[in-house]
């Protein structure tokens, strides 16, 4: 590589022949004491709540966090060893912002958005505050669009919606955040902007978890953002706001859909904690200020279906191109009642025209929220401050997730409020029943270890039950399109896994699935497009299932048959069972 | 600005300030305004800085009636009668460690009730009378208060003037210009580059 000298004097020469000589003025403080973070400052007036200031010898940035009658409480956003009694602080005028943009997607940065994977500055065009006012009532609308995660207990059980917080919640090494990764995963099809947030964790952990984003090709539509345990607690507190700014970028300035993954909140419940006793604000319940409640439910808070704008167009118009100033009649449908009004009546007077939505609304955010237990001790502080703020909580049960059962989520109390308006039709008509199934079936599987006799329904019942808990098991980084998952619950809800040997139905499932993919095609597609499973698609659906139980082979068969299955070549039609070509061939005389 | 004083406590500052408006008022009704300025000035400085006389404004070891005779020795008919009566005052509250704060508030007060603004003036050089004046008259027509200049000579700042009125400080050092510059620099063309790498350097 060569430099071009001439080019890089020429800017700089720009530069400085452009520089402006203008008098400085700042507000300036002292620092009176140092220490954990935390600096109190005599001086600086003037300075408001959440503002930034400098340490101008050391040029460490800080914000402005508590405001006493003779000096400013000031948490200290670096390197706070450095700073020393009597140095200067200035105010900036100016809230912390924090780069967002496609500049860092696919990075892994700190809270301030400096980057941390070595792959050089990030040269973002845009910056947003870190703190930001949640949309209000006005802006939003329902949930009515489902988040696949990929993983079946969730998307069938407790499905989340677009725009919904929901929390998962439970012990240490129970599979929280593998259920975070496979979702984001997931996203790769669904145009979906990824955030994980990771707060006080161990870097090898963080970099275990980028690594396995890379290698499932997620770092393309993702951002990490880092505050690992090593970090000041000031950083670990604003990562969760700083992370919740890069995705509402693109919520609000484009209209997508985005995900936020916070793990945990437990780790910036404890940071906050310290900060306020360092600040000396007076201790709660467990020790935590006052206002952790309001820390998390303004976070959560942002998460939101933005409404959906729609005005009134010329057919011919660019979809991108509309504004709210497009609309002919001059009118703006906001949500999904007027959108219907629009379509109902106003569209029928403008032959020729539209209904468009306008371009950058109907964004979404939707927050998933960790929080670690302590021996399942879910009635402390945090943990029902959090439940109480989100729309629903899965719940990860550790002896479960020891008796093999993984994701090890507790379908028996884990709910969301929202996202069942969201779920697919096809998934919300099979999966309806299929929550009161699973519970009747732990009360009977409790009541059949008595070692009673058990009569024959029970007992089919319970082989049922165990086969479904079978079905609902799934391998991490292993997430399932919608369909896919449809179909193995359809064909366990239904009983055509009764017969199957319980440690069989995973190879049955991937055996099936396979099957559905190569052979019955059309079923698949129709199942995808249409999204509900109509009576004729059931119909096919079952004929489906119904072909492919004598081509199963147990796991020790398998391989033998599995090149031949191969073989078929996708589009194909389907290859008819040879006794049936054979009366096909005698019917017509050949 | 002196860190350890400013590091009192909020109720001491908020004692303090009733202290010295009492004594303000009583000075002003007596017409010793300047003289009181100048005794709790004196000994704060000069007598309160031996250590050994430290125990005269608080402490166990002597009592309320002992230290009162102490005050009637030392300052009966040596300092002004408003200020004796002061230091008795302080005394029989048992408030005489208060007398740092209690002066601090008492110069502030009666700042803001002549009209007068400190003017802390940075400069590489010593300024001369000329200069000040410019400062003092420029300072008159921005703020309508009478400027008192506290002049302090830092070599640092290479050239120019830095001005701190309260906690607003004008900076226009040589220092600081030097700085903003190279900040500029770095900030916008690392920018430049950025967005721009093949204006900078060729595969070749």
């Amino acid at each position: 590589m060569r430099f071009k000298p001439d080019e890089i004097v020429s800017v700089l020469q720009s530069e400085i022949q452009l520089y402006q000589k203008k008098l400085d003025t700042r507000e300036v403080g002292r620092v009176l004491e140092v220490g954990d973070g935390i600096a109190r400052v005599y001086g600086l007036a003037n300075a408001m709540n959440g503002e930034m200031v400098e340490f101008t010898r050391t040029g460490v940035r800080g914000l402005v966090f508590n405001l006493e009658e003779n000096s400013v409480g000031i948490i200290i956003l670096g390197h706070y060893l450095g700073i020393e009694e009597g140095d200067e602080v200035r105010s900036l005028g100016a809230l912390l912002e924090v780069p967002v943009g496609d500049a860092v997607i696919g990075r892994v940065v700190d809270t301030l958005g400096n980057p941390l994977d070595g792959k050089g500055p990030i040269t973002a065009s845009h910056t947003r505050p870190v703190e930001f006012v949640a949309p209000g009532v006005a802006g939003r609308q329902p949930v009515n669009q489902p988040l696949q995660t990929g993983i079946k207990a969730i998307d069938a059980l407790t499905p989340i919606g677009r725009g919904q917080r929901e929390l998962i919640i439970g012990d240490r090494k129970t599979g929280k955040t593998a259920i975070a990764i496979d979702t984001i995963i997931n996203q790769k099809e669904e145009n979906v902007i990824c955030v994980y947030v990771a707060i006080g964790q161990k870097e090898s952990q963080v970099a275990g978890v980028v690594e396995a984003l890379r290698a499932n090709g997620a770092m393309d539509y993702t951002i990490v953002v880092v505050a690992s345990a090593a970090d000041a607690a000031p950083l670990q507190y604003l990562a969760p706001y700083a992370g919740c700014a890069m995705a509402e970028y693109y919520m609000f300035e484009q209209g997508r859909d985005t995900l936020c993954i916070y793990d945990d909140l437990s780790k910036q419940a404890a940071a906050y904690r310290q900060l306020s006793l360092l600040v000396r604000r007076p201790p709660g319940r467990e020790a935590y200020p006052g206002d952790i409640f309001f820390c998390h439910s303004r976070l959560l808070e942002r998460s939101a279906k933005l409404a959906e704008r729609w005005v009134i167009v010329p057919s011919s118009l660019d979809a991108s191109s509309v504004t709210d100033k497009s609309g002919v009649n001059g009118k703006v449908y906001i949500g999904p009642l007027d959108k219907e009004h629009a379509e109902k009546h106003d569209l029928k007077d403008f032959a020729g025209h539209k209904l468009a939505k306008v371009a950058g609304t109907g964004g979404s955010l939707t927050a998933l929220p960790i929080i670690e237990t302590l021996e399942g001790e879910v009635s402390a502080y945090i943990p029902t401050n959090v439940i109480s703020i989100t729309d629903g909580q899965i719940y990860l049960q550790p002896n479960l997730f020891y008796a093999g059962v993984r994701p090890a989520i507790d379908v028996g109390i884990s709910v969301s409020r929202v996202g069942g308006k969201a779920q697919t039709p096809a998934m919300k008509s099979i999966a309806g029943s299929l929550r009161l199934d699973l519970a009747a079936f732990r009360e009977l599987e409790a009541f059949a270890q008595l070692g009673t006799d058990l009569d024959k329904a029970t007992q089919s019942q319970l082989d049922r039950g165990y086969r479904m808990v079978e079905v609902l098991k799934q391998g991490q980084f292993k997430p399932l399109h919608i369909s896919d998952q449809v179909m193995i619950i359809y064909a366990g809800a239904k009983g055509h896994l009764d017969k199957v040997p319980r440690n069989e139905v995973s190879a049955w499932e991937a055996q099936f699935l396979t099957f559905m993919k190569e052979q019955r095609k059309d079923v698949r597609d129709q199942l995808i497009k249409d999204r509900k499973l109509s009576p004729d698609l059931e119909k096919k659906l079952k004929a489906a299932i119904e072909a492919f139980v004598p081509q199963y082979k147990a796991p020790g068969q398998a391989a033998a048959v599995k090149p031949k299955e191969t073989n078929i070549k996708q589009g194909e039609p389907p290859v008819k069972p040879r006794e049936t070509n054979i009366t096909a061939e005698r019917k017509t005389g050949n | 600005m002196d860190i350890k004083e400013n590091l009192a406590d909020v109720s001491i500052e908020r004692l303090a300030k009733i202290y010295a408006e009492a004594l303000l008022n009583a000075a002003q009704a007596s017409g010793q305004v300047a003289q009181v300025l100048e005794e709790i000035d004196s000994l704060v400085d000069e007598v309160l800085a031996d250590p050994r006389l430290q125990s005269l404004l608080g402490g166990p070891a002597i009592g309320r009636y002992a230290r009162k005779e102490a005050i009637d020795k030392t300052f009966a008919g040596t300092t002004s009668e408003t200020f004796y009566h002061f230091l008795q005052v302080l005394n029989h509250h048992e408030r005489l460690e208060l007398i740092r704060p209690i002066r601090r508030a008492l110069h502030e007060l009666n700042d803001e009730r002549t009209r007068r603004l400190r003017v802390h003036v940075y400069s590489a050089v010593e300024l001369s009378d000329d200069y000040q004046a410019r400062i003092r008259e420029g300072v008159h027509n921005y703020f309508q208060l009478d400027p008192v200049l506290i002049l302090h000579v830092d070599k640092d700042l290479l050239g120019g003037l830095k001005v701190r009125i309260g906690d607003t400080v004008y900076d226009s050092t040589v220092r600081t210009r030097l700085n903003n510059i190279r900040n500029q620099l770095i900030e916008r063309s690392s920018h430049e580059i950025q967005t721009g790498r093949d204006r900078f350097s060729s595969a070749e």
